[in-house]
């Protein structure tokens, strides 16, 4: 409980992480919940109601298939979160187990590792994502991998760069002497004192992971209908965008409400954490 | 200034070419070793095992990995990137086309950000935590937070919908047939670009500078009695800026993400339309040539970024 409280007392001293946190909580719960809160079933066909106007039976009106848009937006809350969430945490464990081994090894391994990094990092991010979304097919497994392989590049700088200021300190040399395993210096004593830098990194990229995923997924390259998604309700409204504009105009709002409290978030945790790493990589 | 050492130049271009090569290795691989076989592709999906056969032994899909590489990046290297599988078609012309017209946009947006995103990234800092600050830092919290394809299409509602309709929601003309129509046309795309770029570069130069204007050679240059406006003009700006022009290079490979977007929402023909178009007709010729030309610009780029870096700032130049 007194945890509790220091928690909060830390967040109410930063308040882009105070207010981040809130409505990264409230996206959550819609989240979770979304099957509950969702007043209509975000797939069933209404032909006779085709773009009905905003009524109580429908908050936010009908789409192009007389689909409840509300419930349509309360599940994409989902989708969105879903792709965005475990795509960071990839990112973040594979990167990190990258970033951490290749630093704590060194020698020719890191020197290759690093160089392929470069190599990926010089790349730019979409034109990967598209080139493996291309040859693999569109799917949501599909759009995590690609957007996962193009982020774990920074991950693992910044995991390397935590992992290289520790590396020399005594309880590193005090473990080895006692004859720890290598898993177990890198995950017991590297980890828990390399993991706030690889966490800020990670909060400060969902916001922008889930603003690539809406954007293939509007691509019409991304996730496939009739999954709710927000980027895709905006590529499909394209068609109706004089007739219905209010169409786009929802899932815009329900992507910007959640990229800005991702970004507020991220913004806050790196001010309380204030790792040095970032700024160097 | 001294003359930048020509080995300092040398060694970035052989690392940018080896980082080329490398590149044109992955998209290589990945074309060609992840499932969706080109024959498959031409032939579609009910053809036969013997028509699949002689098509790939016509196309040099047989041979062994490095040799059709080899192929590949010899007709690369002499300009030839093959044919369009979708369109039957020379792919250099069409890709020198798309890509002049993506430059006029990036053009465009780049010259109007440079006079919109730096000044007020100044003015924003020297006025730090003021009214007009906050409303500059709000503003581009929300441009940085909202993806291109919504503004873009916010501001086909606002400015070619039935209320103002003043430019044309999409198409394209030559800017050499007729250059107002041509005008109207690139009108939204950069005007989309354009608020992309500028949130991302006005808080870069803003952080930059609050950081510069805090140091101390700025404070000892006030102490000397140097005036405030030359303090801030020719000393912090430019230490500021030196940074912000990586970023800006940083940011083409975002800038290349922003194209793809708003050239396909303008249904505006560039590079970026005929990738995702490459992308969705499965056309792995033409997928290679765009995504290969796209890199080389990307690297290009930050080649260029490099040396005005080492230009502007003499400490890294002998790294």
């Amino acid at each position: 409980m007194s945890r509790l409280f220091s928690i909060f007392s830390t967040l109410r001293r930063y308040p882009s992480a105070f207010v981040g946190s809130i409505l990264v909580s409230c996206l959550l719960i819609v989240a979770l919940l979304a099957p509950v809160l969702a007043p209509h079933d975000p797939l069933k066909l209404n032909p006779r109601e085709r773009f009905a106007p905003p009524s109580i039976e429908h908050v936010m009106g009908t789409d192009e298939y007389g689909r409840d848009v509300f419930s349509r937006i309360i599940m994409g809350t989902q989708t969105s979160l879903g792709v965005g969430l475990s795509i960071t945490v990839i990112c973040a464990v594979v990167g990190g187990l990258i970033g951490l081994s290749s630093g704590y090894f060194g020698g020719r391994a890191d020197e290759l590792i690093m160089r392929i990094m470069d190599v990926l990092m010089a790349f730019p991010g979409i034109l990967f994502a598209l080139l493996i979304l291309s040859m693999l097919g569109s799917s949501i497994l599909n759009v995590i991998l690609a957007i996962s392989v193009t982020g774990i590049p920074k991950t693992a700088r910044v995991a390397r760069s935590a992992c290289l200021n520790i590396r020399s300190e005594e309880f590193i040399e005090a473990a080895r002497a006692r004859g720890e395993k290598t898993w177990y210096i890198l995950l017991m004593e590297i980890l828990p004192n390399a993991v706030q830098p690889i966490i800020v990194e990670a909060s400060i990229k969902v916001g922008f992971v889930i603003l690539t995923a809406s954007s293939l997924s509007f691509l019409g390259l991304g996730i496939q209908p009739p999954t709710p998604d927000w980027g895709l309700i905006v590529g499909d409204a394209r068609e109706y965008i004089f007739e219905a504009p209010m169409l786009i105009v929802w899932p815009i709002l329900a992507i910007a409400f959640t990229t800005i409290s991702f970004n507020l978030l991220g913004d806050g945790l790196r001010d309380i954490l204030d790792p040095k790493e970032l700024g160097r990589v | 200034m001294t003359v930048m050492s020509p080995v300092y130049i040398l060694k970035r271009f052989c690392f940018m070419l080896m980082t080329l090569f490398c590149i044109s290795i992955i998209i290589f691989f990945v074309t060609m070793i992840l499932p969706g076989n080109v024959a498959q592709v031409i032939l579609g999906e009910f053809a036969t095992d013997d028509a699949l056969h002689a098509l790939e032994e016509q196309l040099g899909l047989n041979l062994p990995f490095y040799e059709q590489y080899g192929r590949w990046i010899w007709g690369v290297l002499h300009g030839d990137f093959g044919k369009a599988l979708s369109m039957d078609q020379p792919i250099v012309p069409l890709l020198l086309f798309r890509l002049k017209n993506s430059a006029v946009l990036a053009f465009f947006s780049i010259i109007i950000v440079t006079f919109i995103a730096i000044p007020l990234g100044v003015y924003a800092a020297l006025h730090r935590n003021k009214f007009s600050d906050r409303a500059i830092q709000v503003g581009s919290y929300i441009g940085i937070s909202v993806p291109e394809f919504a503004t873009a299409s916010l501001l086909i509602i606002f400015f070619a919908g039935p209320v103002f309709n003043i430019f044309p929601s999409t198409g394209y003309v030559s800017i050499f047939d007729d250059p107002l129509r041509a005008l109207m046309h690139i009108v939204l795309p950069v005007m989309t670009l354009v608020i992309v770029l500028i949130a991302h570069i006005m808080r870069q130069t803003r952080s930059e500078m609050i950081q510069v204007m805090q140091s101390d050679y700025i404070r000892s240059a006030r102490l000397r009695g140097l005036s405030y406006h030359m303090v801030v003009y020719k000393h912090a700006l430019r230490n500021a800026l030196m940074p912000t022009i990586t970023v800006l290079a940083l940011d083409v490979g975002y800038l290349i993400g922003s194209v793809v977007v708003i050239e396909e929402v303008f249904a505006y023909p560039g590079i970026g339309r005929l990738l995702v178009y490459a992308v969705t007709s499965r056309d792995v010729p033409l997928l290679q040539a765009t995504v290969l030309t796209v890199a080389c610009v990307y690297c290009l780029v930050n080649f260029l970024a490099d040396l005005a870096y080492g230009w502007v700032n003499p400490r890294i130049r002998y790294k």
